[in-house]
């Protein structure tokens, strides 16, 4: 769906831009194309691979100076951003010293890569004076490591930001006042009980009178569903047979708002949806919620088993029901021969699963649900949260549900999706036409107290299992800490996810999504998350050299230790 | 029509942010010359298919609030005026509903929508679906087509059998250098083959004695026991990967009838043309002219070398209301950009015991896109190069560009050769070290070329090219072999080895040797230029070249600088000025008597060092002898002073007279400026195998000039009226005996030794030495030699072990940079890197009596010899105990290599 416009408030380069609102999925790097007229900030890629966008961001002011691709960065995530961009790094006049070394040294040829070099190395001069642990050149390898630049050899950038960042005086430590702590105080007033008035406008009886600890009841539940049903659009995505049906995949898209048209484009919503819920935990004053069960995922919440599988008539069947408006799958509300027959079909395909008695989605009756309780909390604490905001991000997750993934898993379902057309028999594994590669899942975890195999597939299960709670664990922090930690988190998914992905599908194996028993925030506070979190990305890095010869071609080892340079410069913050 | 140029300090620019490249630019900032300042916002629906017919586009398949404004389909596009095609062979440039696609993402419409916000939503919705596009029903489902790889080899074996019909594009070349006036190109002229008559033909018959010397040399090949080798090689098909996808601005504006085009385009002079050929010239309704903004590249690297770009940015600009952008983002641009050719290629070589080469016959099998761009000048380039820089007796080359149903395959740095170099260079090393036992480098320079342009008397006649050219001008390819087996680096190759696998870590280490000589240049080369002085005392040059970090504008501002003596500013990617010369010349018809071409060429690495600096320098000369020093006897009221005296006192950009006052630019100039004389020059020049020259007289002055028209203007926008010559234009000798213009004549060698580190636990290959030895000349900017050096060993190295185009390429807007790997800053840094140049002798590039040019163009070769050096590196680390050790095929990959048991647990 179309999200709705987002408040504008982004510096960038010293001039605060806010007051009027810009279309919430347009990408920072267009923003400054075409709304700030700022060209200095080249789009080389669109998907955050060749670096030439990167721009140098504090996410809050006390918050590290780090770099970001600005052609992956939607304007809903910048609020409150200071960017810098290649036009604001020379200061009254000079220079910055980088770029003064790219000109010295004429580090640049065609020098359309050389705006994001520059920035880039205009954070590891920022950093410079604080890398008492990392030498200077691992920081700098680190940081330009992921850049692409295809006249030179790379070798006059690295130098000029050697130099650049050797002669930039150590400036004394700016610690400035301590970080703001979030506005989640806790209120200690006596619980008014509901009234029966209540309970009707709620249209159920909740199981708490609070409305915040039901709303983190019901809200932890979604966050549960949603990454389940992110991470089963993300198995059966692998299993669909490419190129033939790469746009049923949707393997190139990177992008966030707009109808999906693929399986890709939904899990990419249902990850927005994470976000959505996660971020109104936090709100709430809630931690957020990366876990969920482990598969075959067993719920009274839906009649049928959710396990990892690959796409399938069968499992299509359930993505229809599970995205359905309650009217959409009911018998008695379909008014077309066409409507009737996919429902008649449709319960007959779920067959052996489908309950006696139907019960349609629960996601969409589930938001509603919280949509009604946080108008509870609205009037017993009219000023806690920005309410109108909520309402409208809940309306976006219901619609897109109910609506849009809806229709298009129908479309996989009936076989009309244009991906399919001229397709026969396509739901038949024996049909020439089938377009999908039988996947089979296996536990990525070795048997306890053994090694993972030195084979390619246990290898590279092992991996994505690493990356995945990686991801978790960086999205856990990001929710913590103003998304500070999204960027990264989406790296690892389009990175070394989507090619463990792909390899382990040449193998007929899917991606394991093995939960981590010990969750995803299992410190005792933010910094020893923090650290836990360094610590697997770190593992990563000793399994990617470990398990270095079964890695595909296009693994980018550079992922994780770009996180460990990002989560190197908060770990030791308060 | 033409254009501005960029007159911009592009370095402080690029390094600030500033506007350099097309796609920095939006109509406000063209508001100054008076463009509206909105834009619509324009993006190219594609066929996805070629086995069913595209029926139309459908837009009630998208939200409403997503459906374009504007839509141009071939529909709209009626002949006349429009001729809906970008090439000579019928590519249409929108397919029409009801046809089948000419190939693999063919557009198939042009949608233009007025907001960029509403654009963006739907260009996304667009690149993901192709929903609104429709077809008619699929083929029934088959057998699997091939792969692309499969393909190649089963039309290589193929073409070694020589079982193609049709006219696909061929080329061939057969050498007999063992008897005098032997068959060759230069004796007899160019040799075509019939395949249905299974003949060779020349001039319309067939020529026995080629097929005689085919036969002669296959059967030599064949002899049993025969010392010699065979080896099969492929190369995979890459992306360019300059790093801004193509972009453009442009708008027609209806109250003159000019479009308008802001481009980066490396033949803008080519572009225009073509715009106009589409439009219709002066049948088109509206439009009159066209003017290219040339803007500075972002990479070209030949992908934006007639490039189908510039065609749709101007039919957008044809039918939408107002200023229309458009930008392709990456996946198009993997999707619908220029490419390099994938290459199969089967050599035989045949030496004697002391390693000197019988007889080379190799078969050269190109995959191309759908004709619409360069693959018979590719494959020509390939099918020359085919026997490197060797004296080979015999040979026998036959090379066939497969035009496949794929986007167009262009000019790629490297023009074809890096593909033969693969198979010849790894060939000769496991040839040297397997067959003769002999050293690689040994063998090379048993049968390195020598050219003849030292000029001492009695010096052995020049060794030719595979074309049986004279190799009259120099060509280092002996110093080349001579530097590389000195180096400490190949000297000791084997106790480095050693040492490494000491470690006992299972590392492997290896130094492998390959080198390469390059043509640059055309063949035909036709340079214009012009160069102005302000009253100031500012140059200004005008040039034809594009920047794209190629160094292109600073070697003209040196190359001006070095012979006014004072600050230059180059204005590149000029076009209308030199039209307008070139039709005042064709008017005159001088140049036409003595086929000397007045033609545009494009933009390559390889072209600023010799031809645009050559014409900018005797653009220069031309100005201070016929206008700047003349004026010194005014400026020193010594009228009597002889031109000889004047040209001998200019120094450093003054003239310096004993006992006279100094005279420096800025007075000759002002003074220029004030009397209303002429401040400017414009020069056309051409090389074939030489340059041309002409004599001029001025005012009494007789010029001897090594170009062949010269125009005295104050500006490059007035008339410029040629100076009548004195006697005839002086043609070079363009033809040999055979009655056939040369391929090629001018050549630089060079040659990398590279040390790779194989880690068979990691999987990986890494370059850790590299030395490049450059046959360059003197250079004239050497940072950015250097410059080109280090990038062309990068993108070398890329090719060789990263870069590999996914399965699904083509079949929609699938590929970006997560998918094709090409080397990052992580993968090739830390490399102990060493550029080594080898000297050019006194005479030149060109030898005694020619004008005297010391810059070689060098763009392509410092990339081309680094493929097979690495490769020739991996076998050494190997161990060369089987021919397995040398890799097959380009990416290499460790899967390939029979690497030792211990290394793959």
């Amino acid at each position: 769906m179309q999200e709705p416009n987002t408040d504008l408030d982004l510096t960038v380069n010293g001039v605060r831009h806010h007051g009027r609102s810009v279309p919430g999925d347009m990408s920072l790097v267009h923003f400054l194309h075409e709304d700030l007229g700022l060209t200095g900030t080249k789009i080389g890629c669109s998907i955050g691979e060749c670096r030439a966008c990167t721009v140098a961001v504090r996410t809050r002011p006390q918050a590290p100076l780090v770099t970001r691709q600005a052609c992956m960065t939607s304007m809903r995530h910048v609020r409150g951003w200071d960017v810098t961009t290649v036009e604001g790094l020379a200061a009254e006049g000079a220079l910055h010293p980088v770029q003064q070394a790219f000109l010295e040294r004429e580090a640049f040829q065609c020098g359309y890569c050389a705006a994001g070099f520059a920035v880039a190395g205009s954070v590891v001069v920022d950093h410079a004076a604080n890398e008492a642990e990392q030498p200077l050149q691992e920081t700098i390898d680190t940081v330009l490591g992921s850049h692409v630049c295809r006249c030179t050899d790379y070798e006059r950038y690295r130098a000029a930001v050697l130099a650049a960042a050797q002669s930039a005086a150590p400036p004394e430590r700016e610690l400035g006042p301590p970080a703001t702590p979030p506005e989640t105080t806790p209120r200690l007033s006596r619980t008014p009980t509901l009234t029966t008035a209540d309970t009707e406008r709620l249209g159920y009886t909740p199981v708490f009178d609070d409305p915040t600890l039901e709303l983190i009841r019901l809200l932890r539940d979604g966050a549960e569903i949603e990454h389940s049903l992110l991470v089963q659009y993300l198995y059966a995505a692998f299993s669909i047979k490419v190129p033939r049906f790469a746009d049923l995949a949707g393997w190139p898209s990177h992008r966030y708002g707009g109808r999906p048209l693929h399986l890709m484009g939904v899990a990419i919503e249902e990850m927005t949806h994470l976000d959505i819920v996660n971020s109104l935990l936090v709100a709430l004053g809630a931690a957020p919620h990366l876990g969920r069960q482990q598969f075959p995922y067993e719920q009274d919440i839906y009649p049928f088993d959710f396990v990892l599988e690959p796409l399938s008539l069968h499992s299509l069947a359930k993505y229809v029901y599970v995205e359905a408006s309650p009217s959409a799958v009911d018998p008695a509300q379909q008014h077309t021969p066409e409507d009737r027959a996919f429902v008649d079909r449709l319960y007959e395909v779920l067959g052996s699963t489908a309950p006696a008695a139907p019960r349609p989605n629960q996601v969409g009756s589930l938001y509603r649900k919280v949509t009604r309780v946080l108008e509870l909390l609205q009037e017993r604490e009219p000023d806690r949260l920005d309410y109108t905001s909520w309402f409208a991000r809940l309306e976006l997750l219901r619609e897109e549900g109910e609506s849009e993934h809806f229709t298009l898993f129908r479309s996989m379902f009936e076989a009309t999706h244009p991906a399919l057309q001229d397709c026969t028999d396509v739901w038949n594994p024996a049909s020439p036409d089938h377009p999908v590669v039988p996947l089979s899942h296996s536990s990525g975890l070795p048997p306890s107290g053994t090694p993972v195999p030195d084979e390619t597939v246990p290898a590279l299960r092992h991996l994505a299992n690493l990356h995945y709670w990686a991801v978790c664990m960086l999205l856990d922090a990001s929710y913590r800490q103003g998304m500070h930690f999204h960027s990264a988190a989406r790296r690892h998914m389009t990175g070394p996810l989507r090619t463990l992905g792909t390899a382990l599908a040449h193998h007929t194996e899917g991606l394991p999504f093995d939960t981590f028993v010990a969750g995803y925030a299992p410190g005792l506070d933010t910094t020893q998350n923090l650290r836990l979190t360094h610590t697997m990305v770190q593992q990563i890095t000793i399994a990617q050299q470990h398990y270095a010869r079964h890695l595909p071609y296009d693994y980018p080892a550079n992922c994780a230790l770009e996180t460990l340079w990002e989560l190197s410069l908060v770990s030791d913050e308060p | 029509m033409g254009s501005d140029g960029d007159a911009a300090d592009g370095r402080m620019r690029r390094v600030t942010g500033e506007k350099v490249f097309a796609s920095d630019f939006r109509p406000v900032d063209m508001a100054a010359v008076g463009w509206p300042t909105d834009c619509g916002h324009a993006l190219l629906l594609r066929s996805r298919h070629v086995d069913r017919v595209f029926t139309g586009v459908d837009f009630a398949r998208l939200p409403v609030e997503l459906r374009p404004d504007v839509v141009v389909t071939a529909a709209d596009l009626p002949q006349p005026p429009y001729s809906n095609r970008v090439s000579a062979d019928n590519v249409q440039a929108l397919l029409p509903a009801g046809e089948k696609a000419d190939y693999i993402g063919q557009p198939v419409a042009i949608v233009v929508y007025d907001d960029f916000v509403r654009f963006r939503r739907a260009a996304q919705e667009l690149r993901e679906g192709a929903a609104p596009v429709v077809y008619g029903p699929a083929p029934a489902t088959g057998v699997q087509p091939p792969t692309e790889e499969q393909l190649l080899a089963q039309d290589l074996e193929a073409w070694t059998q020589r079982s193609f019909t049709g006219t696909p594009r061929q080329a061939h070349y057969l050498l007999d250098a063992t008897v005098p006036n032997g068959y060759s190109h230069w004796n007899r002229g160019r040799v075509t083959y019939d395949a249905a008559q299974s003949t060779f033909v020349r001039n319309g018959q067939p020529d026995t004695d080629a097929e005689q010397l085919f036969s002669a040399i296959a059967g030599d090949m064949a002899q049993p026991g025969a010392l010699g080798a065979v080896t099969t090689t492929f190369t995979q098909q890459t992306d360019p990967g300059f790093l801004e996808p193509e972009a453009g601005l442009a708008w027609l504006d209806h109250s003159s009838g000019t479009l308008h085009l802001v481009l980066g385009t490396q033949s803008p002079h080519g572009d225009v043309p073509d715009i106009q050929t589409l439009l219709g010239r002066a049948a088109h309704p509206s439009v009159r002219a066209v003017r290219l903004w040339s803007k500075d590249c972002g990479g070209g690297f030949g992908g934006r070398d007639k490039s189908p770009f510039p065609y749709y940015l101007a039919l957008a600009a044809v039918f939408a209301p107002g200023p229309v952008r458009l930008a392709y983002d990456r996946r198009e641009q993997f999707q619908g950009g220029l490419k390099r050719h994938a290459s199969g290629v089967r050599s035989w070589i045949r030496a004697d015991p002391d390693g000197r080469i019988r007889a080379v016959r190799s078969f050269v099998v190109l995959h191309g896109g759908v004709e619409a761009n360069l693959n018979g000048p590719v494959l020509g380039l390939a099918a020359l190069h085919a026997t490197g820089p060797y004296r080979v007796p015999r040979a026998s080359v036959h090379a066939i560009v497969m035009e496949r149903a794929i986007p167009a395959v262009g000019s790629m740095r490297g023009f074809g050769i890096p593909q033969v170099a693969f198979n010849l260079e790894t060939a000769l090393d496991r040839f040297a070290v397997r067959g003769l036992g002999m050293d690689p480098i040994d063998v090379r320079l048993a049968n390195v070329v020598r050219a003849g342009a030292d000029g001492s008397p009695g010096a052995p006649a020049p060794d030719t090219d595979l074309a049986g050219t004279p190799l009259r001008f120099h060509v280092g390819a002996a110093e080349v072999c001579a530097a590389a087996r000195d180096h400490t680096l190949w000297r000791q190759r084997d106790e480095a080895r050693d040492r490494v696998a000491a470690r006992g870590d299972g590392t492997l280490y290896g130094v492998g040797f390959a080198c390469c000589m390059e043509a640059y240049g055309t063949s035909q080369d036709s340079v214009y230029t012009a160069v102005q002085v302000t009253g100031d005392g500012r140059i200004v040059v005008w040039g034809q070249s594009v920047e794209m970090g190629q160094g292109s504008r600073a070697a003209l501002e040196r190359a001006a600088h070095d012979v006014l003596g004072a600050e230059a500013v180059a204005r590149l990617g000029v076009v209308g000025p030199f039209e307008r010369f070139a039709q005042r010349l064709k008017e005159l018809g001088l140049h036409d008597q003595v086929k000397i071409s007045l033609s545009h060429g494009a933009s390559s690495a390889s072209k600023t060092a010799f031809f645009h600096v050559h014409a900018v320098r005797e653009a220069c000369r031309a100005l201070l002898r016929l206008r700047l020093l003349p004026v010194a006897r005014t400026l020193l009221n010594e009228p009597a002073l002889s031109d000889a005296d004047l040209l001998a006192a200019w120094h450093d950009g003054a003239v310096r007279l004993p006992g006279r006052p100094e005279v420096p630019l800025a007075a000759l100039a002002g003074e220029l400026v004030r009397t209303g004389g002429q401040t400017c020059v414009m020069a056309h020049g051409y090389f074939c195998n030489g340059w041309s020259q002409a004599t001029f007289q001025v005012d009494g002055v007789s010029h001897e000039a090594s170009v062949d028209a010269l125009a005295l203007v104050r500006s490059p926008d007035d008339d410029p009226v040629p100076l009548p010559p004195v006697g005839p234009l002086r043609a070079p000798t363009a033809r040999g005996p055979g009655g056939d213009v040369v391929p090629r004549s001018l050549y630089a060698a060079a040659g990398h030794l590279i040390g790779v580190e194989i880690v068979p636990r990691h999987g990986t290959i890494r370059v850790v030495d590299a030395v490049t030895f450059l046959d360059a000349g003197d250079p004239l900017l050497p940072t950015a030699l250097e410059g080109q050096v280090a990038g062309g060993l990068a993108m070398g190295i890329s090719h060789t072990l990263h870069e590999e185009l996914p399965p699904e390429t083509g079949a929609g807007p699938y590929v970006n940079f997560d998918r094709y790997r090409l080397a990052r800053y992580a993968d090739i840094t830390g490399i102990r890197r060493e550029t080594v140049l080898v000297p050019l002798p006194s005479a030149g590039v060109l030898g005694p009596g020619s004008p005297s040019l010391r810059h070689k163009g060098i763009g392509e070769a410092t990339m081309t010899s680094v493929a097979p050096a690495v490769a020739n590196a991996v076998a050494h680390a190997l161990g060369q105990g089987d021919d397995r050790c040398w890799p097959s095929r380009t990416p290499i990959r460790l899967a390939d290599l029979p690497l030792p048991d211990d290394g793959r647990s």
